[in-house]
């Protein structure tokens, strides 16, 4: 009989033995023993199963913790070796562009020298040169002025990227300034017959820039875009304002850039296959320098290209 | 339709319900009882001479229901006279639990017919692979034609379930009613009330129905860890926590109820009523006594709200034997629940079950497999 029946019948009856408790009476009790034991059955079974499932909870927990702290320990381990990779990569990255500028500021000299020399030949009156002999040495002045180039994009690039050079801002005509690098140019579009076509809005306001530096990188993006133009073709330069933001922009109708190399268009060092394809001579720096110059100027650059059919380069700056 | 009703018990014997006599031959008599009352046979020799020109289904029980009252090792007996709406009876044995599905295909080509409205399954509850036999009719049947009905038991002893068409009873049966006729309207219902608990487990080892492992570990042993001293009472008292299953069905996800139908200590392994796949995640369930009376109150709202206007005259209560085993001395509350439900007017009979089968909501036709729950069948002849 359950304790707790047995207690009840010795309260309220007197006796808790069944031969003392009426015939009647005992099935009754029989059903109230049962429901009794069943229910210590089930409360002993759900003390069981809480039981159990709390142990394998924690169990579960501890299992996560551990994994946990295997985890953290991989991405510490990790992290100190990207940290120590990527200063190893910084120092490789520094040694470089030292070696680059002392290299560059050694040739500067010497270069510098051989384009005066050769000046002076051509324009010799005493000992005048035959055409042939003229002609050679207008071919080293080519040849040494784009090593005066290459050597001075070095040391821009240097300079930016070591960032050791420091803005001369100064009120900017943004529309004469352009008309100017355009007018430069026109040597080398007159020589592949490229029209460029200029359109402004009006008025547009005067930027705080370093001419020198804008100017600089506008005769990057229009090289660019005369060189990788088809002969015969036309680049379109515009400039205008929207919502506190000068925009500039240079079109071309060349080769484009293909869709897999876009993202590198702006690292160091890096040209598009058919960019080399079409012109050999590059280094690669001149992208790089450009997006530097308008991000130190607060400003920004980007493009939008579709292979052998156009490319744009949009220079923001803000007002 | 008029019903008629009686119970048999080894003390009082056949007893009638006072509510209706039926003057007219009833086309259909169901006769519940405990496995061994049918095996001997005595029993249905009497209802055959009660009803010699009707079409009487036999089926074991893991616990026998007639109006409010749940009683073992009884015969509850209902027979029904439809004055409108004609039957169709189809019968197949199975041998194992692979032919269920061909069981399926056969039982609904047998009774595609016109006119065709419900039909109500009676299937072995051991031998079946009741998944595989919903897929049978689902696969068959047009879709607009609602199916139901369970898996019979016996007891608690999970030995053998028998099922008989104008016979006592034999293993492996399975047996299908359809109803034909348009003047009959049925609803239907299936809750269950149980709850998951404790860590999400992976079925990482099983077979069809045989469950081997989860979490690489014998899942016999986890049910005897839970159980404790009640793992004397397995398979019975594996009842008592079936498994929640999350199965991917057509890239959905839905969640199953399998309950225990049997185990085997040589390879600690389980049998459950319907399909265990591999890489499943499964969780125990617990039941605690108020949400089973719920389910079942809702069983029922869901089988007379599915109805439409009118009351039920007949309602066929198929309730899962792991529902025993926790409402216990209590079970009949649960009866009464859905009496409260579907009113005073409809006879009630049905039986403890190893397996249920009803459509997941009342808007819906095809059938699944349904462990642990009430399910509920309602009848109505429109006039």
């Amino acid at each position: 009989m359950h304790q707790v029946l047995e207690r009840q019948l010795k309260r309220f009856l007197g006796t808790s033995e069944l031969e003392k408790i009426p015939t009647e009476l005992r099935a009754f009790l029989q059903a109230v023993n049962d429901t009794y034991s069943h229910s210590d059955e089930d409360r002993a079974l759900v003390l069981r199963s809480l039981e159990l499932s709390s142990g394998e909870f924690a169990e579960l927990n501890k299992r996560l913790h551990s994994e946990n702290e295997i985890i953290e320990k991989k991405v510490r381990d990790r992290t100190e070796a990207l940290t120590k990779a990527n200063e190893e990569l910084q120092t490789l990255d520094k040694r470089k562009s030292e070696f680059l500028s002392v290299v560059a500021h050694q040739l500067r000299t010497p270069l510098t020298g051989i384009k005066w020399a050769l000046s002076m030949l051509v324009q010799s009156q005493s000992e005048p040169l035959s055409a042939k002999q003229k002609k050679l040495i207008i071919s080293c002045e080519d040849g040494n002025e784009r090593m005066i180039t290459i050597v001075n994009e070095m040391l821009h690039a240097d300079r930016i990227g070591t960032g050791t050079f420091e803005l001369a801002l100064v009120a900017t005509d943004i529309v004469a300034l352009i008309s100017d690098v355009i007018e430069e140019m026109s040597l080398l579009t007159t020589e592949r017959a490229i029209t460029i076509t200029f359109t402004h809005d009006t008025p547009i306001p005067t930027l705080m820039v370093d001419p020198e530096m804008i100017r600089f990188a506008f005769q990057n993006l229009l090289d660019n875009a005369i060189k990788y133009s088809q002969p015969h073709g036309t680049v379109e330069v515009r400039t205008e304002v929207r919502n506190a933001r000068v925009t500039c922009s240079i079109t071309d109708h060349g080769i484009g850039i293909p869709l897999d190399q876009q993202p590198y268009i702006f690292s160091r060092f890096f040209r598009a296959q058919n960019a080399i394809s079409a012109e050999p001579n590059g280094n690669g720096l001149g992208l790089s320098i450009v997006k530097s110059i308008l991000e130190k100027h607060g400003g920004t650059i980007r493009f939008t290209s579709e292979e052998k059919k156009e490319t744009t380069f949009y220079c923001v700056f803000t007002v | 339709m008029k019903i008629e009703q009686k119970f048999w018990t080894k003390v009082d014997g056949w007893v009638d319900v006072p509510k209706g006599k039926l003057s007219e031959t009833p086309q259909w008599v169901l006769v519940f009882g405990g496995r061994k009352l049918l095996e001997e046979g005595e029993r249905f020799k009497e209802v055959k001479a009660m009803y010699p020109k009707s079409r009487i289904l036999s089926c074991s029980t893991a616990g026998e229901i007639l109006d409010t009252r749940v009683r073992n090792d009884s015969i509850a007996l209902s027979a029904v006279f439809f004055e409108k709406t004609t039957l169709t009876f189809s019968e197949v044995t199975v041998e194992k639990g692979e032919d269920s599905y061909e069981a399926g295909r056969k039982l609904a080509n047998d009774l595609k017919k016109d006119g065709l409205t419900h039909v109500m399954v009676f299937s072995d509850g051991l031998r079946v692979n009741g998944t595989k036999l919903v897929r049978g009719f689902n696969d068959v049947l047009p879709s607009d034609v609602s199916v139901t009905g369970g898996l019979v038991g016996d007891g608690a002893d999970f030995k053998k379930t028998l099922v008989g068409l104008d016979e006592s009873g034999k293993e492996g049966k399975i047996v299908a009613v359809g109803f034909y006729g348009h003047a009959l309207k049925i609803g239907y219902g299936s809750l269950g009330g149980w709850d998951p608990f404790g860590i999400e487990r992976t079925i990482t080892k099983s077979k069809d129905n045989v469950l081997y492992e989860l979490d690489g570990q014998p899942a016999l042993k986890l049910y005897k860890e839970y159980l404790g001293e009640q793992a004397n009472g397995l398979p019975g008292t594996g009842l008592l926590f079936p498994l929640r299953l999350r199965l991917k069905n057509v890239g959905k996800e839905v969640e199953v109820v399998r309950t225990i139908l049997g185990i085997s200590e040589a390879d600690q392994s389980m049998t459950f009523a319907g399909d265990m796949p591999e890489g499943t995640p499964a969780m125990l369930m617990k039941a605690n006594f108020e949400r089973l009376i719920d389910g079942a109150s809702g069983a029922g709202s869901m089988s007379i709200e599915s109805l439409g206007s009118g009351k039920a005259e007949l309602a066929i209560l198929i309730s899962c034997v792991g529902r025993i085993m926790v409402l216990k001395e209590r079970v009949e509350e649960e009866i009464e629940a859905v009496r409260a439900k579907i009113g005073n007017e409809a006879a009630i009979v049905g039986f403890y079950s190893y397996g249920e089968l009803c459509p997941v909501a009342p808007t819906e036709k095809q059938c699944e497999l349904h462990n642990q729950t009430m399910t509920i069948t309602t009848f109505r002849e429109e006039s």
